[in-house]
């Protein structure tokens, strides 16, 4: 073949490959740039891309531009989009649009075997040539030069690098809340987290605050769970006042030298305490959290006008109950008085034995 | 081998641009410390974000092109050598002084293309140099952050020192080249 034959294969070849990369059809030759695909694809391999079917599983090219595409692998497909991950990506790409994917990846040449090739094509061809290399060349060289820098220049850009994303390669840690409650046994504050490349190392400090009170609480940290131990008396102080919720504040050293600083508003529940009579009994139940003190009045009397009271003050422990019985008298009262939400509430039952009356 | 000093100054001073530029591509400029840890170079980038490996699009664009400027960097100082220890100043200078010429016209190129590079690297280091604290559900979660050091060849690089150095080059190139052809001139008047 002569001289102007190979530049005329060597121009229809370039030409053929621009107008495919230009006009979007489903052929093209890339080399492969940087390591998301490792193991199956590496830097510098040479990629054939042919045809577009391809499926769940396969290796497409996809565009983000004449000069910049992406080669992944396919983990989705759907009507209008497909997602992609590079095999050594931690997370997906970005939904792709169909119309977006150049062609599915045919074959690969290692780039061990093509530019060993290309360089024993080289080299051989200098040593046959060495005496033309050598003078015609060095006669020819500034232009040779700057030509030979052109080409590769124009090489590199028109096979552009196989990229991919950068939103995919920074992932910051994180962590999150998942729930947070109030343990309605203990009154711990449970508060549990969602952890993402982040765990908690120990908990430094933490408060408990409200309008009216705060304190230092003791804490509990198991993996993702802390356990704010939060006294009952607390409780029972905002329920004197009047607060219905309160803050946990957290300070945490977490790993990779990282702190949480973290602000909770609790809202635990206040409930009146439930009175139930059964024939001659009245129960008094406490279902809060905290202890509730109250003044208890019994009234009694075997005709009307002549009433015995008795008043006595009771304390209620947490989910703790008290029977008092109201029986030998023909007409009897319960009043309990006791705060609530910080309001005094007296609730009264009647317990009226002789229904003549 | 050339024995005119303004030969030789041209070669010196173009080996030592081409060494400066080629330590420029080789070494690092930046290394980081704290959250980010690792370094930054044209050719080479090796750096952990939160123990994970980090990977660029635009690192690896920058590596391929600067693979390529370190070739030709190579071949600038191959060339310089030839033409120096080589070259008969009678015979052969013009056609090594060709190449000579064209590395240089091509270092002139080269230049745009590596402060692009340099550009694109420092806006990538920029992206890196952040605080990545950040306030989520669970509160506001406050990283130690990365301490960024430049490395020499940022300096030798934000400073243009390679501009100063290529211009010496070529204007020493053009003096010897201009001085050797106005002797042969002469010489050939005089032998005429």
């Amino acid at each position: 073949m002569n001289r102007s034959k190979t530049y005329l294969v060597f121009f229809v070849l370039v030409t053929f490959f621009l107008v495919c990369r230009l006009t979007g059809l489903p052929f093209g030759v890339f080399i492969v740039v940087g390591k998301s695909m490792e193991p199956t694809l590496y830097a510098g391999d040479l990629v054939l891309v042919c045809g577009k079917d391809y499926g769940v599983g396969d290796i497409v090219v996809w565009s983000r531009g004449v000069f910049s595409h992406v080669m992944h692998r396919v983990v989705n497909v759907s009507s209008s989009y497909i997602i992609t991950r590079g095999d050594n990506n931690p997370v997906d790409d970005p939904p792709v649009p169909l119309d977006a994917v150049e062609g599915r990846m045919v074959f690969h040449v290692p780039r061990i075997y093509w530019m060993a090739s290309v360089l024993t094509f080289f080299g051989v061809y200098v040593f046959l040539n060495r005496k033309h290399v050598v003078i015609e060349s060095f006669e020819k060289a500034s232009s040779t030069v700057l030509l030979t820098m052109t080409l590769i220049m124009f090489s590199l850009i028109v096979f552009s690098p196989i990229m991919y994303p950068n939103a995919a390669s920074v992932r910051v840690p994180s962590i999150h809340l998942a729930s947070l409650l109030v343990d309605g046994g203990t009154g711990d504050v449970i508060i549990k987290y969602s952890l993402d490349g982040l765990w908690i190392e120990n908990v430094t400090g933490c408060m408990v605050y409200s309008k009216s009170y705060s304190i230092r609480c003791p804490v509990d940290s198991v993996n993702d769970t802390v356990f704010v131990h939060v006294p009952r008396e607390y409780y029972s102080m905002l329920n004197e006042v009047g607060e219905r919720s309160f803050f946990v504040r957290l300070n945490a050293s977490l790993s990779h030298n990282a702190s949480l600083l973290g602000n909770y508003i609790v809202y635990p529940v206040f409930s009146r305490l439930r009175i139930e009579r059964l024939n001659s009994t009245v129960t008094v139940f406490n279902n809060n959290i905290f202890p509730v003190k109250a003044n208890v009045t019994i009234y009694s009397a075997e005709k009307v006008g002549g009433w015995d009271v008795d008043s006595k003050t009771i304390v209620l422990g947490s989910g703790e109950r008290i029977v008092f019985d109201l029986g030998g008298k023909r007409f009897s009262y319960f009043q309990i008085s006791y705060m609530f939400a910080g309001k005094p509430v007296t609730e009264k039952v009647q317990v009226t034995f002789d229904d003549k009356v | 081998m050339i024995k005119s000093r303004s030969w030789t100054a041209f070669a010196a001073s173009n080996i030592v641009f081409n060494l400066l530029y080629m330590f420029c591509l080789v070494s690092p400029l930046y290394v980081f410390f704290g959250d980010v840890v690792g370094h930054i170079g044209f050719v080479e980038y090796n750096v952990m974000v939160f123990d994970e490996p980090f990977y660029s699009a635009s690192m690896d664009s920058i590596r391929t092109f600067a693979s390529f400027l370190l070739l030709q960097s190579i071949f600038s100082i191959v060339c310089t050598i030839f033409l120096y220890f080589w070259a008969d100043e009678g015979k052969t200078l013009k056609p090594y002084a060709g190449i000579v010429f064209g590395g240089l016209a091509a270092s002139v190129a080269c230049m745009g293309i590596l402060y692009g590079c340099y550009h694109l690297l420092q806006m990538e280091v920029r992206s890196l140099a952040v605080n990545f604290s950040h306030e989520t559900s669970a509160g506001k979660i406050v990283f130690s952050g990365s301490n960024v050091i430049r490395q020499p060849a940022d300096i030798i690089l934000s400073n243009h020192l390679l501009l100063p150095a290529l211009a010496s080059s070529i204007i020493l190139f053009v003096y010897a080249y201009t001085k050797h052809s106005s002797e042969r001139v002469e010489k050939s008047e005089a032998s005429a």
